[in-house]
């Protein structure tokens, strides 16, 4: 795995209170600048920010407000009224330009147990007939790979997975249905995700996870975080109702 | 208990400190009051601690019945009586036991605060006590998924002797402007066309029904967005999103952590409580400045709480 990233172009102004900088992967030793850029490892982003985020919080104490990592991105939030663009964009900078500790150490692997059952997979048949094959090839599709969290945002805990098999990927529903459950696994384009909680939401509902996901008052409060790997195991209705699982009204 | 019974919560009373930081790994927002301003002033005329609870009143009116001594203070755009007496805003109220509070909003903004002495003690979630529904983070009891409910008790600590402050008229922000808010462009700019750009600077927009704590939609002249900038990223308060129809959504306090749509730029910090407290069908401009005018406007603000706190230096503690 290349653990290393770089910071490519100007940090850039997002408001007063914001910079944001462009993150792509490092080349190799000795090799040259390629002439498009690839994203980091979100592994490596995730190491990135903690360092960033250890650099501004020695620096700037309570003047630094959040950081928002995404898949080639990072915005440093800061307290306009406490520290200047200028001495943030330099702390960045100097942040991100030095080596990053063990980023491959960090990156752990969580099993998710999954109900693909008809009463929870309310899109498994149309994602079947719009792949040309059957519900139970889906299913082992989905379970067979191994995803990447590329991304938390969106709700509290929403991971973006990446890593679905291609020949899954199917664009957004045309509308969104105003309620999609707690638990619910959902595809759309080449990202898999699970809801951790009740939400609006437009991607292709395949099962439902029992876990709680998302638990302020648990340590921590998400069982992944970005750079991490997930696999989804199948299980039956009768252990998806052990394990705490609600089947409610369809659709 | 010691606190105040809640007899009519009014259409949305939330619970709000200055925000829930350091979660947006997570996809946690900071939520925080709409009006960063009124509310640093309701705390800093009892001496709050800087992070206190104070209650976030859209529309009003907001209506207790104090259970203990306590001390108030009501900022924005107010209106308050206490017992069936008005009572002036941004200022501090001594209430005993029994006493009625009613807290309204005027026509000319959205959110008026209320804060109490020592700060409203709800179960702080995550390190703070702001209230995001949507999240169901902060709120009386730390994982509330609704606003404040007639026959809430807010739980606030007696206090007799905090000082009766007022803050100077010319010091209190000003709600009856026309809203002119300023902004500053982002990266993404100049990828919006020379006519798109003019555009935002030159259309007036309207404040649509079905904005909210998110972000405030508007309606306006169709802006045409630039192709291929759809990376999704961390975004700030402010941020001006772009949606493929064409219309502007203004990310407000409870905004998702990662936006995909294009952004010429975002509203300044001291401009975001004016942004927060339009209303529906008000009419707003956007006028694009510089860094230095962002950080002149800030420092201003700054510039009225030290001379309010330097007003209340030699005040004296209520006796009764």
């Amino acid at each position: 795995m290349t653990a290393a990233l770089q910071l490519i172009g100007p940090i850039r102004a997002a408001g007063d209170g914001g910079l944001i900088a462009e993150l792509a992967a490092a080349p190799g030793p000795g090799a040259a600048q390629p002439a498009t850029h690839r994203d980091p490892a979100p592994a490596a982003v995730r190491a990135a920010t903690h360092a960033v985020a250890d650099a501004l919080t020695a620096a700037l104490g309570r003047g630094l407000i959040d950081l928002v990592p995404s898949s080639n991105r990072l915005l440093v939030l800061f307290d306009p009224s406490s520290a200047t663009p200028s001495t943030v964009r330099r702390l960045l900078r100097k942040a991100l330009a030095q080596p990053l500790a063990s980023v491959d150490d960090t990156a752990q692997t969580v099993t998710l147990p999954v109900y693909y059952g008809p009463e929870v997979a309310w899109d498994l048949s149309a994602v079947a007939a719009a792949a040309g094959v059957t519900p139970e090839t889906v299913i082992d599709w989905h379970c067979q790979a191994e995803y990447t969290v590329r991304a938390i945002g969106f709700a509290p805990g929403f991971a973006y997975l990446g890593g679905l098999d291609s020949r899954l990927a199917q664009p957004r529903r045309a509308t969104p249905r105003v309620r999609v459950p707690a638990g619910a696994v959902a595809i759309a384009e080449h990202q898999t995700a699970i809801y951790p909680a009740e939400s609006p939401g437009g991607w292709h509902v395949l099962g439902r996870c029992p876990v709680v996901l998302f638990d302020p008052e648990r340590k921590p409060p998400l069982p992944y975080a970005m750079g991490d790997n997930v696999r989804f195991e199948p299980i039956d209705r009768e252990r998806f109702l052990a394990l705490g699982g609600q089947i409610d009204a369809g659709a | 208990m010691n606190g105040l019974l809640i007899r009519a919560a009014g259409p949305r009373s939330l619970i709000q400190d200055r925000g829930r930081f350091g979660h947006h790994g997570l996809g946690i927002t900071t939520g925080g009051p709409l009006d960063w301003i009124a509310w640093d002033w309701a705390n800093r005329l009892l001496d709050n601690p800087a992070d206190a609870a104070a209650v976030e009143i859209t529309l009003g009116p907001l209506e207790l019945e104090a259970m203990i001594p306590t001390t108030l203070a009501v900022t924005g755009p107010a209106t308050l009586r206490i017992n069936n007496r008005t009572r002036p805003a941004w200022q501090c109220h001594a209430v005993m036991p029994g006493d009625r509070i009613a807290v309204g909003v005027k026509p000319a903004g959205l959110c008026a605060y209320l804060a109490l002495a020592g700060g409203v003690q709800s179960r702080p979630m995550l390190g703070s006590r702001a209230t995001v529904t949507r999240e169901g983070l902060g709120g009386l009891h730390g994982r509330d998924t609704r606003p404040l409910r007639t026959g809430d008790f807010l739980p606030v600590d007696p206090d007799i002797g905090t000082p009766i402050r007022s803050l100077a008229h010319h010091l209190r922000p000003d709600y009856g402007q026309a809203a002119t808010l300023r902004m500053l462009p982002g990266f993404q700019w100049r990828q919006f066309g020379r006519a798109a750009r003019r555009q935002l600077a030159d259309a007036r927009f309207t404040v649509s029904p079905q904005s909210s704590r998110m972000g405030l939609r508007l309606t306006g002249p169709p802006i045409p967005s630039p192709e291929g900038a759809k990376t999704s990223e961390g975004v700030c308060a402010g941020a001006i999103q772009i949606t493929p129809d064409g219309q502007p959504i203004v990310l407000l306090a409870d905004r998702q952590t990662i936006g995909g749509y294009p952004k010429p730029g975002a509203v300044i910090t001291a401009d975001l409580p004016r942004l927060g407290q339009l209303r529906p069908g008000a009419m707003l401009q956007f006028q694009p400045v510089t860094p230095a005018t962002a950080r002149a406007a800030l420092a201003q603000i700054f510039q009225r709480f030290e001379a309010g706190e330097r007003s209340w230096r030699h005040d004296t503690p209520q006796t009764r």
